[in-house]
């Protein structure tokens, strides 16, 4: 392979993790986040935010 | 020296550039009413006009001139450093972007180094990350090198006179506007370079001067220049695969400098984020395709004493005046869309960073909040005309050792923040010691394998001695390994404040969208 085609998988790859990550692992993050929402909070079964 | 109908062209697209960019600064101004408007623009852009300007941030005089530079002078194996370097920033922008902005939102933090402090619950960590961040101001040095170069080559200005017209125009709308103008100006300029990186791309694909295209201009290389030659034993950047791998490791890290994190605060609110990273993804591996007129000009048998003018010299030989005027306004941008972020960057390090969240919180006395944010906002202007002077100043006589001291201050960065930032982001479990141990343990990596043969201390490791990229990649390496090995051995932070940082429900009581607290439950 040459150095074009080389950069040429570099770059396929590159959008493959781009569109993982917006795809899958960011909304995985957000998730995370909301359980931790839900399961973790120190005011939890109390109103919050009063 | 460009010709005259060139540089009367060029003369007349700097005057256009001159009154958008101030009158873009003075946009800036009408929406800076206080400190954290001036560090931050919080929640000001939508997604589109913060990529360009991200994307044109990252992207420096270094791209648009050095990088065709460098690939005149060895050819194809220049296009990994230009392709691994967006491929490395993009990947770490994504694993920052969102935190950055949720916690700096929550936090009031106006820095990186202030995210790393409020992230730790660390005001140490934010003075130690302050500190090596100061060292960007010889980064700032050396675009307004570039930019007196610039006016000297193509507009016949002398360059003693270049780097003061460059730094007026940044003092114009960076004092008056801060962040607002530097994003507005920055997002602008990045359309402006985008225009010219497709042409340059098309001159590449259709052989531009050459019958046969793309092959044709591989031909016309010396053999050791042309796409099957991947390494070069001479030369560090490219000695060998793993100096190339590391090349893309470093520039993971490099999304943590200072002038890049600041700018994931101005994004309107996280539910943008998506749509920032997707455009500045493209936008961003775009530009440094500008590598690409380097081979071109070579193939084409163009002399150039300095390889760095090998673009504009390309342009002048080949292409209307009209256009080749144009790319003088392409690299200013280039040049100034970077400096004027590194100048807001450090103008908070003394602002915010170590007056505001360092110097207020040890007095004793009861702070008066909009007292304090006053002052900060003056520290901010003033620091930013002394920033900018001090950098005019310094490059009419660039010290000795101008190239390493600006490495202290982005592979430092690089190598020192990468733990603490990156894993950080990424796991809640990080303690304040583990960031802390690898924040240090990063930037000595660094210094042993870089900066100490770079003073002439000792000869140092081959090419560690003479890459930075690779030396502050490895310091990258051993900053994220760190902090993921002592977070397993010592005390996380406070369950209570890992909520604040981590939790989605929080950030959302802080930014109002559920103001009554109640929602998901």
């Amino acid at each position: 392979m040459n150095v074009l085609e080389v950069l040429a998988v570099v770059v396929l790859g590159y959008f493959v993790f781009v569109a993982v990550w917006l795809t899958k692992i960011e909304d995985y993050l957000a998730e995370a986040e909301e359980n931790r929402a839900e399961t973790r909070s120190p005011n939890r079964g109390e109103p919050r935010g009063e | 020296m460009a010709s005259s109908s060139v540089t009367t062209l060029a003369w007349g697209f700097l005057l256009g550039y001159l009154v958008l960019m101030i009158g873009l600064g003075y946009k800036g101004y009408r929406q800076t009413d206080s400190q954290d408007d001036y560090a931050t623009a919080r929640g000001g852009f939508g997604f589109l006009m913060l990529s360009l300007a991200y994307a044109a941030t990252v992207a420096s005089g270094s791209t648009f001139m050095g990088m065709p530079g460098m690939a005149y002078g060895m050819g194809f194996k220049v296009g990994y450093y230009a392709i691994l370097y967006p491929v490395g920033a993009y990947i770490g922008m994504m694993i920052v972007a969102r935190i950055t902005k949720k916690v700096g939102d929550r936090f009031g933090s106006q820095s990186v180094p202030d995210f790393l402090g409020d992230r730790y619950q660390s005001p140490v960590l934010r003075v130690l990350a302050a500190l090596v961040a100061l060292f960007l101001l010889f980064y700032v040095m050396s675009q307004i090198t570039a930019a007196g170069w610039l006016f000297d080559t193509i507009l016949g200005v002398n360059y003693d006179v270049g780097i003061w017209l460059a730094g007026g125009l940044l003092l114009v709308y960076l004092t008056a506007g801060g962040t607002y103008a530097d994003i507005l100006t920055d997002g602008v300029q990045g359309a402006i370079m985008i225009a010219i990186t497709a042409l340059v791309a098309f001159m590449f694909v259709t052989g531009w001067g050459i019958e046969g295209g793309p092959v044709a201009v591989n031909a016309a290389l010396p053999s050791q220049m042309q796409w099957d030659v991947h390494t070069s034993d001479q030369n560090a950047t490219f000695a060998s695969g793993w100096a190339i791998f590391l090349l893309l490791v470093a520039h993971i890290g490099f999304t943590a400098l200072p002038h890049l994190g600041n700018k994931f605060f101005a994004i309107k609110s996280t539910q943008y984020m998506k749509k920032f990273m997707l455009a500045s993804a493209v936008i961003g591996i775009s530009l440094p395709l500008m590598f690409l007129g380097g081979i071109v000009g070579r193939a084409m048998g163009i002399q150039v004493q300095n390889p760095d003018a090998i673009l504009p010299v390309l342009f002048m030989q080949t292409l209307p005046p009209v256009v080749a005027a144009f790319l003088s306004v392409a690299i200013l941008s280039a040049i100034v869309s970077t400096a004027d972020g590194l100048i807001i960057a450090i103008s908070q390090i003394f602002a915010n960073d170590l007056y505001r969240k360092t110097y207020v919180p040890m007095k004793d006395e009861q702070p008066d909040q909009s007292r304090i944010d006053q002052r900060a906002l003056w520290i901010s202007r003033i620091s930013t005309v002394v920033v900018t002077v001090a950098a005019i100043l310094a490059v009419r006589t660039p010290p000795e050792y101008l190239a390493v001291l600006l490495w202290v201050g982005i592979g430092g960065i690089i190598a020192s923040y990468g733990g603490p930032y990156l894993v950080g982001t990424l796991r809640e479990e990080t303690s304040k010691t583990a960031a802390i141990t690898a924040f240090v343990a990063g930037f000595l990596t660094f210094f042993v394998l870089h900066l100490g043969p770079r003073f002439g201390l000792y000869e140092g490791w081959f090419p560690y001695n003479q890459n930075p990229f690779a030396a502050s990649g490895i310091g990258f390496m051993i900053s994220c390994a760190l902090t993921y090995v002592v977070s397993k051995f010592t005390e996380p932070l406070p369950e209570e404040h890992l909520n604040k940082v981590f939790s989605t429900r929080r950030s959302e009581e802080s930014t109002g969208s559920d103001a009554h607290g109640t929602s998901g439950d």
